[in-house]
């Protein structure tokens, strides 16, 4: 059986002949790993979806440019990181945009507060409601950079030195985004590293 | 390998995923007496627990296959885009305006050059006229009576005689 990146090189190259549904077998593939990048890079659940379809549409419109000496996994992230800036930029200059966007980008600004969708739930599932909302906060706080940096990290698929690829930057540029990242976030969720993570014990 | 440097290693490891129980047993190991160290990897594991923690972001049931049609629909528009004429265009488009502004560059040169030769001429017509002016030949008329002036009585000699006398 071949190993995950053979996999990923093998598919592409029928993609490359048209074939839809080795098209199809990619984007079943990766598109949690994408839609968790992209949703978190914007900050916005509802556009993310349509941002990460483009991500695949560019992958298939523009497939006779993969190299299958690349690493594909590579090559689809470096295409979610220019989307994601692509419409962050577009935001900033068109700032009447997603509130929740809006919301997360002033420093001391009190969020809106969201229904959870289990209310009617015993009280650890608002507490875990919570502490995802708080993580996904200080995340989306972060310089693009290094929320780009940080969100990659996550993605076992990638090595360091893919990440940087991707980033566009030396190895070790990478992980000193990563770690002023996390500091940043360190200090921000300080009172719920003290609790531990997602146990429920206290 | 000094412990900074493993830190660092153990830290950067960490930062993927939660340390295994033979990893953090390792790590507490290495950094016992050094507090600061200690307390930095208790945050560490403990933010990397919680960033694992969080779920994945729903995703459509539909999503592959409205990404398919998607795919297919902007990859047919594309070909259309590229056919024929529209296909000279695309490729070549950006070659017109260039063109337009050399063949513009070349008639403002040329139309340039011939008002500098033009006026060179007219200088060079002005100064022949002066100086045509001023050494202009007399014309065949008063060559009319030259033989006849030729002929009259050449002009007396000195009287010799009468010098003589006068001396």
């Amino acid at each position: 059986m071949p190993t995950e990146p053979e996999a990923d090189a093998a598919l592409m190259l029928r993609v490359k002949e048209g074939d839809s549904a080795a098209f199809a077998e990619l984007v079943d593939r990766y598109k949690q790993p994408i839609m968790n990048l992209v949703a978190r890079m914007l900050h916005d659940p509802a556009e993310a979806e349509d941002i990460a379809q483009n991500v695949f549409v560019q992958v298939y419109r523009f497939a006779d440019r993969y190299e299958a000496s690349a690493r594909f996994t590579t090559w689809l992230f470096t295409i979610a990181r220019n989307l994601c800036l692509n419409e962050l930029r577009r935001r900033s200059r068109r700032p009447a945009e997603s509130l929740d966007a809006l919301s997360a980008e002033q420093p001391g600004h009190t969020p809106v507060q969201v229904e959870d969708r289990h209310s009617s739930s015993p009280p650890d599932n608002l507490l875990r409601a919570e502490l995802e909302r708080k993580v996904e906060e200080a995340i989306s706080q972060l310089p693009e950079n290094q929320r780009l940096a940080l969100l990659l990290c996550r993605q076992d698929e990638l090595s360091y030195e893919e990440m940087a690829e991707v980033l566009g930057c030396s190895v070790s540029a990478t992980k000193s985004l990563i770690h002023r990242g996390r500091e940043t976030l360190k200090q921000k969720l300080k009172p719920y590293l003290r609790t531990g993570a997602w146990s429920q014990d206290k | 390998m000094n412990n900074d440097e493993l830190y660092r290693q153990l830290r950067e490891k960490q930062w993927r995923r939660p340390p295994t129980a033979e990893e953090a047993a390792e790590a507490r190991a290495r950094l016992e007496g050094h507090p600061e160290l200690e307390a930095d990897w208790e945050a560490e594991t403990a933010l990397t627990q919680l960033l694992s923690g969080l779920p994945d972001v729903e995703v459509s049931s539909n999503f592959t296959a409205r990404t398919v049609q998607a795919a297919e629909r902007k990859l047919a528009a594309d070909r259309r885009r590229n056919q024929g004429w529209r296909k000279w265009w695309r490729l070549h488009w950006r070659i017109v305006p260039r063109l337009a502004f050399a063949a513009f560059l070349v008639s403002a040169g040329l139309i340039v050059y011939d008002q500098v030769q033009s006026q060179q001429r007219q200088r060079l017509v002005e100064g022949l006229s002066t100086v045509a002016q001023l050494a202009a030949v007399p014309g065949p008329e008063s060559l009319e009576d030259f033989e006849a002036i030729r002929a009259l009585t050449p002009t007396p000699g000195a009287d010799v005689e009468l010098l003589r006398l006068l001396q």
